[in-house]
């Protein structure tokens, strides 16, 4: 098997890429999360005047249609914009690492990316329907031919990572992370596995996502997590806060370049931060509702502590998963108290939700920039409309503009629907 | 060297049992577990064959109803054996609360189930026809349960099944084809291998056959739209394309001392494993790894596993009857097994079981080990006594006596992803 032996891998942060409600650019996303400025705004189209869910993190039409123009064969052949997002978000992250790929042992670098639940559309039911309301199955097995390009039928889940490999030929190690909203971290995770273990020199990694469409507006609602808040957009995810009433989704990717540390120096490269541990765990509890207690979510960020080698003290800064609903902030609260004791006085804690909305299954991967830009610069975001502090969320959590303070240490947190966990821990890079 | 990982428990289901012993019999006896679709009336596809799974569901699993109502056949498959490897393992289910045995598995596309969404969108039409999004939006979304939005998850099968075995390790849900399922087994075995689980279930199961999986295959041009008989050829030089199958599989791994520590008995391990990528034809996203890639995959996985290619005794190929990716496939396994006296066998479980996407590779390994125990190689189905691309080294007509001890198993997706895992007896 494929094992760590003896001395594990070095491995370091390398390149950024993101497209986000807050934008293309990876330092001006940066900078508006320092300064609080949101993406969260009203749902911009017009059929979906009812939806319940009207406060959404919609990528900017200015910047779709940048997308769509920096890949046109892709946005004519694929359309679905969570494959664009993927493509634009590793382009980027590329770019920001200078690799030259061509240069590089192609088939020993390699992409890993979250993929969120595909797109269901009632249009592919609706023309099939029979008058006794019962579904036309061989017309239908007549005319699937005419299944809109964003259709489940069209759109494996693969795609985004096979076009990421094949755009940037990529030639290594290429999976796809289905664990809902844990899966961008856990595609970091094991993308930072792969090379440790001497699979792989330099990976992709991290998810793009968006469920901003007719069924996927109404997803949460369902399932009693949605926020359904008609005024104050920008106000309506407020993670930690006594008024948090449910969760806000966001769309877009996020993209990391993740290299083994002598590939990076030996080619000059600016090193972002060290990626020193990584945890998953299930909760094994009900998957409707996470534990509690958040045991689970524990045992992951302890993991994540373990693996690095690193004390619990050593830990400075947490981007919470941070969803802004009732169960998910206590239960993380409880986790973060109960893994680090005494400790968790000390840790500061921030949830990047209010910024861009819940990305879902891609969630990790701009969480995973911004925590990695903390450990680089120093600074940590505000949590946006964090105004009523919940008593019982009783962290040291971010939330009046910007801080300085020193991050010698953070982990990313991401929890999944169902019931799984993912923590990963970025250090400060010392050669 | 470390530990080997050793397989301690396993189950599977596929269209040809509802376990390994009916899988395996028919399998030796030359049966296909491949027939006309009969779930729904396929009648208008240009594909009406399939491999199907009867049996697994909520009564024979002695499912509540709050449990099944989000449970589609991939989920009860994924309970069944997950259940079954661990029951078979005799590894205590609670040892250390859970929290140190792991999940690791593949899953296929989930689709809705039509009668789920029918009742929103027909009380959502406007008089033309088409959809009315202020109807829906205003309260006949509220005509879908509550909960079917998990069922619409990937990982809920797996979270589901962990509930249930309090499995509380690491985990990851990997989708939708069968590199997904060999990258599933690696990582469950790596994490045994590092400490992070001390026991680690890897699984895998495919697509239920419906409507939409029909449509998706079709879309990708993975199906064989042209002969009801015997649809799928792996290898053949009359293939024509694949077949869907249901099914899928798990097995419980361990480190060999924990095993022999706690009286398991184990007979194979698994011992390397490569992944590349590469599109057969740059041009189309959709025609499978190419013999490049499909190689870089396989050499890795012997490399990595201390062994050549001389040593390998047996390759279970992806062989899925496609044109052009059995000749990707072969192409990259002459290159290997170039040798004239080469004693390496190959084999292809699709041509009864179809193709099992995210289930294949697993219920493979699980065939592999139960031909390390055997020492027989079923015959590859679908051939019959026709031409092949693959010469003498296919396994073909009746069960081959090989006594094979390393076996090499292949598992790609439709774009470009290619798996390979090594597998073999313990010495």
């Amino acid at each position: 098997m494929s094992r760590i032996m003896g001395e594990k891998r070095r491995v370091v942060v390398t390149g950024l890429g993101m497209a986000t409600p807050l934008g293309l650019s990876v330092s001006e996303s940066w900078d508006k999360a320092l300064k609080g400025i949101g993406g969260i705004r009203s749902l911009g189209y017009p059929a979906a005047q009812k939806s319940p869910v009207q406060a959404v993190g919609e990528v900017s039409e200015r910047d779709w249609d940048q997308i769509a123009k920096r890949f046109p064969d892709e946005a004519a052949a694929h359309g679905e914009r969570r494959t664009l997002f993927a493509l634009w978000a590793a382009r980027s992250a590329l770019d920001d690492s200078t690799l030259d790929v061509a240069k590089a042992n192609s088939g020993r670098c390699g992409v890993m990316l979250a993929a969120g639940a595909p797109i269901n559309r009632l249009e592919d039911i609706n023309p099939w329907i029979t008058p006794e309301g019962g579904f036309d199955y061989r017309r239908f097995g007549r005319e699937y031919g005419q299944l809109h390009r964003e259709s489940i039928m069209r759109n494996n889940t693969h795609r985004p990572s096979a076009l990421v490999a094949a755009q940037c030929g990529l030639g290594g190690p290429n999976g796809t992370i289905s664990s809902a909203c844990a899966s961008a971290t856990q595609a970091l995770g094991l993308a930072f596995r792969s090379i440790q273990r001497g699979e792989s020199d330099m990976m992709l990694a991290g998810g793009a996502d968006s469920m901003i469409n007719p069924v996927g507006l109404v997803f949460f609602v369902l399932l009693g997590a949605a926020n359904t808040t008609r005024e104050d957009p920008t106000g309506a995810c407020r993670p930690f806060d006594r008024k948090r009433a449910g969760l806000v989704m966001g769309e877009g990717a996020g993209v990391i370049v993740l290299e083994e540390e002598s590939h990076a120096r030996e080619r000059g490269a600016r090193i972002y931060a060290e990626v020193a541990g990584y945890g998953s765990s299930m909760d094994a509890h009900q998957v409707t509702a996470p534990d509690p207690k958040g045991v689970g979510a524990a045992r992951s960020m302890a993991a994540a502590v373990s693996d690095a080698g690193m004390d619990l003290g050593e830990i400075d800064y947490i981007n919470a998963h941070g969803t802004g609903t009732k169960l998910n902030d206590m239960a993380e609260t409880l986790a973060i108290r109960n893994t680090f004791g005494e400790q968790a006085d000390r840790l500061v804690v921030n949830s990047s939700k209010p910024l861009t909305g819940h990305l879902l299954a891609a969630s990790g991967g701009p969480e995973f920039v911004f925590t990695t830009l903390s450990v680089h610069q120093d600074r940590v975001h505000p949590t946006l409309n964090l105004t009523s502090p919940d008593r019982k969320c009783n962290l040291d959590y971010v939330s009046d503009g910007q801080r300085s303070l020193p991050v010698g240490a953070a982990i990313s947190n991401s929890f999944g629907f169902g019931g799984q966990n993912a923590s990963i821990l970025i250090k400060k890079y010392q050669s | 060297m470390s530990e080997p990982v050793v397989i301690t428990g396993r189950s599977l289901a596929t269209a040809l049992g509802r376990g390994l012993d009916e899988t395996w019999d028919s399998l030796l006896a030359g049966r296909s577990g491949i027939g006309d679709i009969e779930g729904f009336d396929a009648s208008g596809f240009p594909c009406q064959s399939a491999a199907c799974v009867s049996g697994i569901d909520e009564q024979s699993l002695d499912l509540p109803r709050r449990e099944s109502r989000i449970m589609d056949l991939h989920s009860f498959v994924l309970m069944k054996c997950a259940t079954e490897a661990m029951a078979e393992s005799g590894r205590p289910q609670h040892e250390d609360g859970g929290g140190d045995t792991g999940f690791f598995a593949a899953i296929g596309m989930v689709d809705y189930k039509q009668e789920d969404l029918i009742g929103a969108v027909s009380a959502s039409r406007d008089a033309q026809g088409g959809i009315d999004y202020d109807r829906f939006y205003d309260q006949n979304f509220r005509d879908i349960f509550p909960l079917w939005p998990l069922s619409m998850l990937n990982n809920i099968a797996l979270c589901q099944v962990a509930v249930r075995l309090g499995l509380r390790g690491e985990n990851t849900v990997f989708s939708p084809h069968g590199d997904s399922a060999l990258q599933a087994v690696a990582e469950a075995a790596a994490t045994v291998v590092e400490g992070g689980n001390s026991a680690a279930l890897a699984g895998g199961v495919g697509e239920k056959v419906s409507e939409s999986s029909l449509a998706r295959g079709l879309l990708h041009g993975m199906l064989n739209t042209r002969d009801r008989v015997d649809p799928c050829r792996p290898f053949s030089n009359d293939r024509a394309g694949g077949v869907l199958g249901e099914g899928g599989g798990a097995v419980l791994l361990e480190s060999r001392a924990r095993a022999e520590e706690r009286g398991a008995s184990a007979t194979a391990a698994v011992s390397g494993y490569g992944a590349a990528f590469g599109l057969a034809d740059p041009a189309n996203a959709t025609t499978g790894p190419s013999t490049d890639a499909i190689q870089r995959a396989m050499t890795l996985a012997i490399e990595r596993a201390g062994r050549s290619p001389d040593e390998v005794d047996l390759v279970i190929a992806h062989g899925d009857g496609t044109r052009e990716g059995d000749r990707q496939e072969w192409e990259a396994i002459s290159g290997i097994f170039s040798r004239q006296d080469s004693k390496t066998r190959l084999y292809s479980s699709k041509g009864a079981l179809g193709n099992l996407l995210g289930g294949a590779p697993i219920v493979d390994l699980i065939l592999a080990e139960r031909m390390i125990q055997t020492g027989l190689i079923p015959p590859t189905y679908g051939i019959g006594d026709g031409e092949t691309i693959a010469g003498s080294m296919l396994v073909r007509g009746q069960p081959l006596e090989a006594r094979p001890r390393v076996v090499l198993i292949n598992g790609f997706s439709y774009e470009g992803q290619a798996g390979s895992l090594l597998t073999e007896a313990l010495g």
